[in-house]
C-alpha cells in the first residue's frame, strides 16, 4: 500500500463570511481498490462533497452535489476542522483517478478543489515460503518455523502422522492430505513481517509426524505448500553430570560421587592414571578404556556414588562421568581427579634369593600382588613397578634403580635395558604359581649396587672384579662437604686430577671464591658458575678433590666441587645448607649444558667431619640427628636437581683424624657409625692411613690427594669398611673377630705400646671395671679373627678400642724419623683386610689399603 | 588437572583424614616425603563442606622441604580473623626452626583487613604477601626464583604480582629455600612449636599444600592457572 500526501497551499482568499471554503483535500493512501481520504472545510456545518472521477474536467456543481456520474460519491457535514470521511472504494485497480471536492452551507458553494491519484496494480505474486524446520522440545511440544517473503494475509500449519501434502484448501481447514483432522493445526495466523514465523504445535504424541506450511496473501494469492520432517516429539534434554569427585579410601581404592539432575537412565565411568588420553563418550559408554570401568542405573536424582577398587598405588588418576537418560540423551563427560596414594609395603615382601657375581635374583612369596602397581613419580619423571597376580602375560613395568642410574621400561616377562653405564638384564619368572622372581645380572660395570623396586631396596648386586671403574660413562659430580679436610691444604700444587675432571669456572673450591679466608658461610649465586673448565686445584692448595678426579676418570666428565667449611658444626652446616644445594643445582644445570641428560649424571657427596662437634661436646644422639638430617638434605638437594625422587646419592663419610678429645671424639665416631649402619648408601671410610703432619689433625698436602683417592675409591665401588664385629672373651683370652679376613699391616706398629704394653697395632683393651688399660701380651691373626691375649683378667666389663689413640699425646719413640716402629707420620689401626691393596695413581708406590675403621667395641 | 601435569610437583599434601595415617599425611607425589606429627595430634574439620586440618597449637608436624634451591609452594587455606587486637606473626605453612623471625618461613600475617601470606627465602627475601579474602577458602601461589634472582606471587595465576629483581652479586642464599637441620615446623601459631597455648583471635584452616621446583608461575602459567582454577572450583 503506498501513502500519498497531498496538501494544497494557497493565499488566503478575501471572500463573503458565508461562502465556505475547503481548506483540505489529501488522498492519504492507495490500494488496488481503495484510498484514504482527508478534506475540511473553512466552517463547521458546512456540508463537504467529494467526487472522483475518471475525467480531468469537473464535474458541475449539481453532479457533484448529487453524485451523478462519479466513479465514486461521498459526502459529510463539517463538525470540526480538519475533519474527514472514509475514502473511496470500489476503484479500479490501476487507474488514474481524479478526486473532487466541494463545499456547501446556506446556500453558497465553494469553488471546486481537486486532486489526482492512481489505484495500485493489483498484487497476483503468490508468496513464498522457505526454510521449513522443527526443534523438538519435549514429548508433546515441537517449535515450528517458517520464512515468509511477504508481510501479510494468513500463514496455515498443519502437522500429520502422514507424509502426503495436503492441499491448500484442506490446510485452511486443518486437514491432513486425506481430508482428516490433522494431529496439530495453527487455524490460520496473520502474518504482519516478513522473515521467520514461528509456530509451536501442541499436544502431539511421541510419533513421526511431518509439517505442512502455507500462506494465503491479502490478495487471495497462495504459496506452495511447504513440507518439514520427519520429527518425533520426545524427550531431548541432556541430563546434567555435576560435581564429580574421587578421593582415596585406600592403596587400590576409591570413591567417585557426582550428582546427577535426573533419575532416569545409567551413569557410566572409567578411571584412568592421570596423563593418558581423554576417552571420548563412546569409549566411556563402551567402558573400553580405562583402568577401571562402571555402569549403574540411576534411579533418583542427586547424588550417586561407586566404590571404586582395582586401583594401583602410588598412581594419580582421573575418572570420567557420564549419564545416559532413557531417551537416550548424552550428558556431558565430567573428569575429576584423583591424588596418587603411596605405599611402600607392597616391595617389602621381597626376598633376596640369590646373589653372585654380577648377578642377583630376588623374590617374592606367592601371590603378593593383585594390582597392576603403577606411579607418576614427581619431578617430572614417571616411574612404574607393575606386577599381576598369577599371570606375567600382562605388561609388567619394573623399575629397577642401580646406584646412579634410573631407567624406566615396559616388559612383558623379559626386560632387557641399558641403564647409563651399566647394562642390565632382568627377568621375570612366572614359575612357581604366582612367585615372581627377579634376577639382575649386571654385565658391565662396578658394583655393588642397591637394586631398588621404586624407593625401596631389595637388596644389592656386585660385580666387583675391577679396582677402577670398567665402563663408565656419563657424567658425575662429587662434592666434598664438611670441615677442612675436604678442602685445599698447603699452597703446593701436587697434581692436577684426571684429564676428564672440570670445575666451574671460578674454583672447585668455596676458598676460590674468596670464602675459604675467613670461613663465610654462604655461597655466591648461581651466576658465578657461569661454566665449566678444566679442573686444577687452585691457589688455596691440594685437596681431596685432586684424587677423587685421579680414581674417577673412566667418566666422559667428572665435575669436583667442595662445599666444605672449616672449623664449623654440624648445626652451622645446615644453617649454610645452601652451599650444597647450590652446588649440586648449578653442577647439574653446567652439565646439562655440555648435553648430558639428568639421567646421564651421577652425584656422590664424601664428607669428613667430627672434630668442630667434638670440640663442642655434642652428645652422641645429638650428633645422630645433625648427620642423618644433613646427609638426607643434601639428598634431597640432589633428587630436585636430578628430577629423580628415588634417586640416593652415595654419601662417603671419613672418621676424624684429630683424636685430642678421646672421650668427645669416640662420641662421635659411634655416631658416625650408627648413621652409617642405619641409612642406606652410605660408605665409612677412614683417613688414618694416609701421611699426616704433625699436629695429627690434618694429612700432609700429598695425603689430601690420597684421601681423594680412597674416598672416590670406596663410595664408587661400595666398599664395605673393615670393622670389628664382635669382641668376646673369658679371662685373659678374648677375641676380635671382623667382617673380612684380618692381617697386620707390618709397616705400620706402635712398638712399646699407645695407652698400655703390646697395643702395637693400635688395639687397645679397657677394663671398665678398673677404669684402666689391660697391657696385651699377644696377638695372634687367623681368618676373620685376632685372638688377644690379656696380660689380666678383666674386673669388669672390657672394651676392645680401635686406633684411638690420643694424638694430643707425645706417643713412644715419636721423636724417631718416619719409618721408624711407631710410624708416627700415620695415626690409626694396623689392622687390614687381606685384600691385597691397589696403587695409588698419584703416587704408585703408595698402596692403598683396607684399614679397619676406628671402633669402640663392647665385650659381648 | 592433576598437579603432576604441572612440571616439577615435588611435594603434595591433602590435609584431611583419607590422607592421615601413623601419625603422617601422605606426600600425594609419591615421593615419600610425609608430613610427621610431631606433638599432639591434628585437628580435622569440616569447613564450608570440605575436610580440613586446623591449626593450632596444640599440634605441630614436620616435613622435609624440597625447594632447597629454588620453588614455589601452592596453598589452599581459608584465614579467619575471629577477633580483633594485635595480631603479628602466625607459621601457617612451616617456619625453619619456630621463631618468628627465622627465615625460610611460609607465614600469615593478620594485618588491619589484610589475610596476609607470605613466603620469605633463607636469605630472608619474601615473596608477597598474598592476600586471601576473609573467612572463604583460597588459593595462593608464592615462588622464590633463584634463576630470575625474584619474588613471584599469585592467587590465580593470571594476575602475578612480583618483587624487584635482584641486580648486581647477590648471595646465593638470597632465595635458596629449605628448612633448617631439623625440617620445617607446620602449625606453630604462635611461631613456638613448644607452645600449646590455643588462640582464639584468628583460625587458620589448611585444605593442600603443594610444591614444585623452580617457577611455574612463569615458566608453566596455563598449566598452574589451570589447577588453580580447578582448585577454586574444588573448593568453592
Amino acid at each position: 500500500m503506498k501513502q500519498i500526501n497531498l496538501s494544497l497551499s494557497r493565499k488566503p482568499q478575501i471572500v463573503q463570511a458565508s461562502v465556505p471554503l475547503i481548506n483540505q483535500l489529501q488522498v492519504l493512501a492507495v490500494t488496488e481498490a481503495d484510498a484514504q481520504v482527508m478534506a475540511s472545510a473553512s466552517s463547521n456545518g458546512a456540508t463537504v462533497y467529494l467526487y472522483v472521477s475518471l475525467s480531468a474536467t469537473p464535474p458541475t456543481e449539481a453532479d457533484m452535489i448529487s453524485g451523478a456520474g462519479a466513479e465514486w460519491f461521498g459526502s459529510f457535514v463539517m463538525s470540526s476542522a480538519p475533519s474527514g470521511m472514509s475514502g473511496p472504494s470500489g476503484l479500479a485497480p490501476g487507474t488514474a483517478y481524479y478526486l473532487y471536492a466541494l463545499a456547501e452551507q446556506n446556500g453558497e458553494h465553494s469553488a471546486f478543489q481537486s486532486v489526482s491519484f492512481a489505484t495500485d496494480v493489483p498484487d497476483t505474486v503468490a508468496p513464498t515460503l522457505s526454510e521449513a524446520d522443527f526443534t523438538v522440545n519435549d514429548e508433546t511440544n515441537v517449535d515450528l518455523a517458517v520464512t515468509t517473503n511477504e508481510n501479510n494475509g494468513d500463514l496455515y500449519v498443519v502437522v500429520t502422522t502422514t507424509q502426503a501434502t495436503p492441499t491448500a484448501a484442506q490446510m485452511r481447514l486443518g486437514q491432513d492430505s486425506t481430508g482428516v483432522a490433522a494431529g496439530y493445526s495453527n487455524g490460520g495466523q496473520a502474518v504482519s513481517e516478513a522473515g521467520v514465523q514461528l509456530i509451536s504445535a501442541n499436544d502431539l504424541t511421541q510419533a513421526a509426524y511431518y509439517a505442512y506450511f502455507m500462506q494465503d496473501d491479502r490478495m487471495g494469492n497462495t504459496s506452495s505448500v511447504l513440507e518439514a520432517g520427519p520429527f518425533t516429539p520426545s524427550d531431548v534434554t541432556i541430563p546434567i553430570v555435576s560435581s564429580v569427585e574421587i578421593v582415596t579410601t585406600g592403596t587400590t581404592t576409591a570413591l567417585l560421587t557426582f550428582n546427577t539432575d535426573t533419575d532416569e537412565g545409567d551413569a557410566f565411568f572409567i578411571v584412568q592414571p592421570a596423563g593418558e588420553a581423554a576417552p571420548t563418550l563412546a569409549q566411556i559408554k563402551a567402558g573400553a578404556v580405562g583402568t577401571v570401568q562402571g555402569q549403574q542405573a540411576v534411579s533418583a536424582a542427586g547424588p550417586q556414588s561407586a566404590e571404586i577398587t582395582g586401583l594401583s598405588e602410588a598412581v594419580a588418576y582421573l575418572a570420567y562421568v557420564a549419564q545416559v537418560d532413557a531417551a537416550g540423551n548424552d550428558s556431558l563427560v565430567v573428569a575429576a581427579f584423583a591424588e596418587a596414594i603411596t605405599d611402600s609395603s607392597f616391595a617389602q615382601s621381597w626376598t633376596q634369593a640369590d646373589i653372585g657375581i654380577g648377578f642377583a635374583s630376588f623374590s617374592t612369596a606367592g601371590g603378593q600382588f593383585d594390582a597392576e602397581k603403577t606411579a607418576s613419580g614427581g619431578f617430572g619423571q614417571a616411574y612404574s613397578d607393575a606386577f599381576i597376580d598369577g599371570s606375567v602375560s600382562e605388561l609388567i613395568t619394573i623399575q629397577l634403580v642401580f646406584g646412579a642410574s634410573t631407567t624406566v621400561t615396559s616388559f612383558d616377562v623379559s626386560l632387557s635395558f641399558t641403564s647409563n653405564h651399566r647394562s642390565t638384564t632382568v627377568q621375570i619368572d612366572p614359575s612357581g604359581g604366582g612367585t615372581f622372581t627377579a634376577e639382575v645380572e649386571i654385565t658391565s660395570g662396578g658394583g655393588p649396587y642397591s637394586v631398588l623396586l621404586g624407593t625401596d631396596q631389595l637388596g644389592i648386586v656386585d660385580v666387583e672384579s675391577v679396582q677402577r671403574i670398567a665402563s663408565a660413562s656419563g657424567a658425575v659430580v662429587f662434592i666434598g662437604v664438611g670441615q677442612s679436610l675436604n678442602a685445599g691444604r698447603g699452597g703446593t700444587i701436587v697434581q692436577s686430577g684426571g684429564s676428564d675432571a672440570i670445575m666451574a669456572t671460578g674454583g672447585a673450591h668455596i676458598s676460590s671464591f674468596n670464602f675459604w679466608s675467613s670461613n663465610q658461610e654462604h655461597a655466591l649465586n648461581q651466576a658465578d658458575w657461569a661454566s665449566t673448565v678444566p679442573f686444577a686445584e687452585g691457589g688455596g692448595g691440594q685437596s681431596p678433590l685432586a684424587g677423587v678426579a685421579n680414581i674417577l676418570t673412566d667418566y666422559d666428565d667428572v665435575l669436583l666441587h667442595s662445599a666444605a667449611i672449616g672449623a664449623r658444626t654440624l648445626e652451622t652446616l645446615h644453617n649454610s645448607y645452601h652451599q650444597v644445594s647450590a652446588a649440586v643445582e648449578r653442577s647439574v644445570s653446567l652439565l646439562k649444558g655440555e648435553g648430558y641428560a639428568r639421567s646421564d649424571i651421577s652425584i656422590m657427596f664424601s664428607m669428613k667431619h667430627g672434630e668442630a662437634n667434638a670440640n663442642s661436646q655434642t652428645s652422641q644422639a645429638d650428633y645422630e640427628t645433625l648427620l642423618t638430617n644433613y646427609i638426607n638434605r643434601c639428598r634431597i638437594a640432589v633428587r630436585q636437581a636430578l628430577r629423580d625422587p628415588s634417586y640416593v646419592a652415595k654419601f662417603h663419610i671419613s672418621f676424624p683424624i684429630k683424636q685430642n678429645q678421646p672421650d668427645a671424639d669416640r662420641t662421635i665416631k659411634k655416631s658416625i657409625l650408627a648413621v652409617a649402619d642405619t641409612l642406606p648408601n652410605v660408605i665409612i671410610g677412614e683417613v688414618y692411613s694416609v701421611p699426616a703432619e704433625a699436629d695429627r689433625v690434618h694429612p700432609t698436602v700429598a695425603g689430601y690427594v690420597l684421601m681423594g683417592e680412597r674416598a672416590a675409591y670406596q663410595v664408587e665401588k661400595n666398599i664395605a669398611a673393615m670393622r670389628c664385629t664382635s669382641f668376646s672373651g673369658v679371662g685373659t683370652g678374648w677375641t676380635a673377630t671382623f667382617n673380612k679376613p684380618v692381617v697386620q699391616d707390618a709397616r705400620y706398629n706402635w712398638g712399646a705400646n699407645l695407652n698400655a704394653a703390646h697395643s702395637e697395632e693400635g688395639l687397645e683393651v679397657w677394663d671398665n671395671g678398673a677404669s684402666a688399660f689391660i697391657a696385651i701380651t699377644s696377638l695372634t691373626y687367623s681368618g676373620n679373627d685376632i685372638a688377644i691375649t690379656l696380660a689380666s683378667a678383666p674386673i669388669g666389663t672390657p672394651e676392645l678400642r680401635i686406633a684411638s689413640q690420643d694424638t694430643s699425646g707425645t706417643l713412644v719413640g715419636e721423636s724417631g724419623p718416619p719409618g721408624d716402629i711407631h710410624n708416627p707420620s700415620h695415626t690409626g689401626c694396623a689392622v687390614r683386610s687381606t685384600d691385597a691393596g691397589w696403587a695409588s695413581p698419584f703416587d704408585p708406590t703408595y698402596t692403598h689399603y683396607d684399614w679397619c675403621i676406628p671402633q669402640i667395641v663392647e665385650a659381648t | 588437572m592433576p598437579a603432576s601435569n604441572i612440571p616439577g610437583w615435588q611435594l603434595g599434601y591433602r590435609f584431611n583424614a583419607a590422607n592421615y595415617a601413623n601419625s603422617e599425611f601422605a606426600d600425594l607425589t609419591g615421593n615419600n616425603n610425609p608430613l610427621e606429627v610431631l606433638n599432639g595430634s591434628p585437628v580435622f574439620e569440616t569447613v564450608d563442606a570440605h575436610e580440613c586440618v586446623k591449626l593450632d597449637n596444640t599440634w605441630n608436624a614436620r616435613f622435609w622441604h624440597p625447594n632447597v634451591w629454588q620453588g614455589t609452594v601452592v596453598l589452599v587455606a581459608r584465614l579467619d580473623r575471629v577477633s580483633g587486637g594485635t595480631l603479628v606473626r602466625y607459621p601457617i605453612g612451616f617456619a625453619r626452626d619456630g621463631s618468628n623471625g627465622s627465615s625460610n618461613r611460609l607465614v600469615a600475617l593478620f594485618v588491619g583487613n589484610d589475610r596476609r601470606v607470605q613466603l620469605t627465602s633463607g636469605g630472608n627475601v619474601t615473596a608477597g604477601p598474598a592476600n586471601l579474602s576473609d573467612s572463604v577458602i583460597g588459593t595462593l601461589v608464592l615462588c622464590q626464583d633463584q634463576i630470575r634472582q625474584n619474588t613471584y606471587w599469585t592467587l590465580d595465576g593470571v594476575a602475578v604480582n612480583s618483587g624487584t629483581a635482584a641486580t648486581g652479586i647477590i648471595n646465593g642464599n638470597r632465595h635458596q629455600m629449605g628448612s633448617n637441620a631439623d625440617g620445617a615446623h607446620l602449625g606453630a601459631l604462635f611461631g613456638d612449636v613448644s607452645n600449646t597455648t590455643p588462640d582464639s583471635a584468628v583460625n587458620i584452616h589448611l585444605f593442600e599444600m603443594h610444591f614444585f621446583e623452580a617457577n611455574p608461575i612463569e615458566d608453566a602459567a596455563m598449566e598452574l592457572q589451570e589447577f588453580l582454577a580447578e582448585l577454586s572450583g574444588k573448593y568453592a
